[in-house]
């Protein structure tokens, strides 16, 4: 079972997603992330522990901080670093296509999911490998 | 050559001498000469006076006196006069004559006659004949091509003059009449940079030391001072005129009117500044309505996707508890979308009062009103608030604008306070050309503007991990600040400080 990362400013997003995982048990255990300087500073710290990096992570485009973009820019750096080669989905309310086709630009980024996210789309996400 | 005076052999020989020394004297002159004596008989002429009247040599031979002189006499063009000039000159012997004649063929000459005296008596009369046919006919086409090219500048329109190598006045055209007036021939002898506009001055010096070093024409576009007042725009083009020594003496300065290309010159500028303008503005607008889909997209829509969660959660479960904490974030959820949409609606109003009322405000007593309304935030932070604004004390503007941008600047450098530090925070005006100027200089936590820089007068941006940090004031305040023509900047280090400008516009 996967571990997962949710990195979103919005409280009840993070508490719709994790109900929605936890009832259709796709995930061990969820990490919570408020802001991408969060995010970040977990990753880095567990860089070379591949048992406490994330399977996938769910990244909000709109935070305080370090919002989603800043967040990509830092990941680029840090990624060669890390044990573990994980999917980035993209999570938004945003239907603007400009975020969806900058978000491509990433390499990292598998999809750009927009909001709400039903429990169907957290499957087909979550079982995808 | 022929002679009448040889009757006496004894004094032959030296008479033979100096007649020869005469002969050769007479010949080698290039004026025909011709000596009459008293009784009209020819004494001496020379082969050069036969060639100026035309005769040949057989006609001049064997022909008695009489007859070669009436001849000639038939050679002159209008010969009573001449006939009358001699008579005269016959009656008054000791007369000199110095005139011109033409003859029938055309030849122009120059008539000079003497008395011709032996022993103090007068004997005879000595006539020269010189032709300048050739040199009456190069004055003549001189004086016609000079008054051609007199009469050319006389009457182009173009303005025509010309000045010494100290820029003063020789020649003015008659047409430079349109510019100086009916006297303009008082403005010979005057400097020509005198007529011209000051602020072409320098131009003007500049081009004409160009041509008298370089001695090459030059151009120039020049305001001259009109005598009825005002100005009129010419294009000038300046021709040096070189003496032998390869200096300038001399500048032609050939003008002509550009006024209506000056002035359409002009509006054109005026015309593609405004363009600009237009093109800036419809630039700024559209990067407001791409702020504004963005502001729909993701803070709008943000809270609705929750609602349909949540709502969907609502429906599937079954506990009373769970549904009243679900209903407890559907309304949470929908005043988040409500303070969302009065924010869009204050940014929106913001947009479209521009016109909305300035008065005259003193910055201390607006400060006073926000300090007051921020009193316990200042008075927990013991918060150092410092301002100077003698240098521009009032400003026109509209009063909830300039309290909105300062009370989210102070509220900010509150917020933002650098955690062992005593907030210090200054306020100082300053009149500039462009209008009044405000810095609001604090020595809170700062911001890494390499990093932040470009987010940080978008809509919910906040950079620290701040409670109150709600990341509309200074999306607000630029707003309200750019609706006037103003502009704010920011400059920051982390840890040592904020500046904000506010340039209020004019």
């Amino acid at each position: 079972m996967p571990l997962v990362a949710l990195v979103d400013d919005d409280s009840i997003f993070q508490f719709t997603a994790t109900r929605l995982i936890e009832s259709a048990k796709l995930a061990n255990e969820i990490l919570h992330f408020e802001n991408g300087n969060e995010a970040l500073l977990y990753l880095e710290k567990n860089a070379s522990n591949s048992d406490r990096l994330p399977d996938f992570l769910f990244l909000d485009i709109n935070m305080p901080i370090v919002d989603g973009w800043m967040f990509l820019e830092d990941f680029e750096k840090l990624k060669t670093k890390l044990a573990k080669d994980f999917p980035i989905y993209m999570v938004s309310s945003s239907i603007d296509p400009r975020d969806m086709n900058r978000a491509r630009e990433f390499t990292e980024v598998k999809d750009f999911v927009i909001k709400p996210v039903t429990i169907e789309r957290f499957t087909e996400l979550l079982s995808a490998n | 050559m022929n002679h009448s005076n040889a009757q006496n052999p004894q004094k032959e020989s030296e008479a033979s001498q100096a007649y020869s020394l005469l002969q050769a004297a007479v010949n080698s002159t290039a004026d025909g000469l011709l000596v009459v004596d008293t009784e009209g008989k020819i004494s001496i002429y020379n082969n050069r006076f036969l060639t100026i009247f035309g005769f040949s040599e057989e006609e001049a031979h064997d022909k008695p006196d009489e007859v070669l002189l009436k001849k000639a006499i038939t050679k002159v063009i209008n010969p009573e006069k001449f006939i009358a000039r001699v008579m005269e000159l016959y009656a008054t012997p000791e007369a000199e004559s110095n005139d011109y004649m033409e003859l029938t063929n055309g030849t122009i000459l120059h008539r000079y006659s003497k008395p011709q005296i032996l022993e103090g008596r007068v004997v005879g009369r000595v006539w020269s004949f010189r032709d300048i046919t050739e040199q009456k006919r190069a004055e003549a086409s001189l004086l016609k091509s000079e008054q051609l090219y007199r009469t050319l500048t006389d009457n182009m329109l173009e303005f025509i003059n010309l000045v010494d190598a100290q820029g003063k006045i020789i020649y003015l055209s008659p047409s430079t009449r349109q510019i100086l007036g009916d006297n303009y021939l008082e403005h010979i002898g005057t400097s020509i940079f005198s007529l011209v506009h000051p602020e072409d001055l320098e131009g003007a010096i500049g081009k004409f030391n160009q041509l008298i070093v370089e001695k090459k024409p030059v151009k120039a576009e020049v305001r001259y001072q009109k005598s009825s007042g005002g100005y009129m725009w010419l294009e000038t083009n300046g021709n040096p005129i070189v003496d032998e020594d390869g200096s300038v003496t001399t500048i032609v300065l050939a003008s002509r009117e550009i006024t209506d290309r000056k002035l359409s010159e002009e509006k054109i500028l005026e015309q593609n500044s405004k363009l600009s303008a237009i093109a800036d503005a419809l630039k700024n607008k559209n990067e407001q309505l791409e702020e504004f889909t963005q502001i729909v997209s993701h803070n709008l829509r943000s809270p609705v996707s929750n609602i349909l969660s949540l709502l969907e959660f609502y429906e599937k479960s079954d506990d009373e508890a769970e549904k009243k904490s679900f209903i407890k974030m559907l309304r949470e959820s929908s005043s988040k979308m409500l303070s969302h949409l009065h924010e869009l609606n204050e940014v929106l109003k913001i947009k479209q009062n521009k016109d909305i009322e300035r008065q005259w405000i003193y910055f201390e007593e607006a400060l006073e009103n926000v300090k007051h309304q921020l009193s316990i935030l200042i008075a927990n932070t013991q918060a150092n608030i410092v301002a100077d604004f003698k240098s521009a004390p009032k400003i026109l503007y509209p009063n909830i604008y300039l309290e909105s941008i300062l009370m989210n600047l102070l509220s900010n450098a509150l917020k933002y306070r650098h955690p062992d530090k005593t907030p210090e925070i200054h306020f100082i005006t300053i009149e500039r050309g462009a209008g009044i100027e405000m810095m609001v200089k604090d020595n809170g936590l700062g911001i890494n503007l390499k990093k932040y820089g470009h987010h940080i007068f978008k809509l919910r941006k906040t950079f620290h991990n701040h409670p109150e940090s709600r990341g509309i004031g200074l999306f607000m305040v630029k707003n309200q600040i750019e609706a006037l023509g103003g502009e704010i900047n920011i400059f920051s280090e982390e840890n040592n400080g904020t500046t904000f400008t506010v340039k209020f516009g004019e």
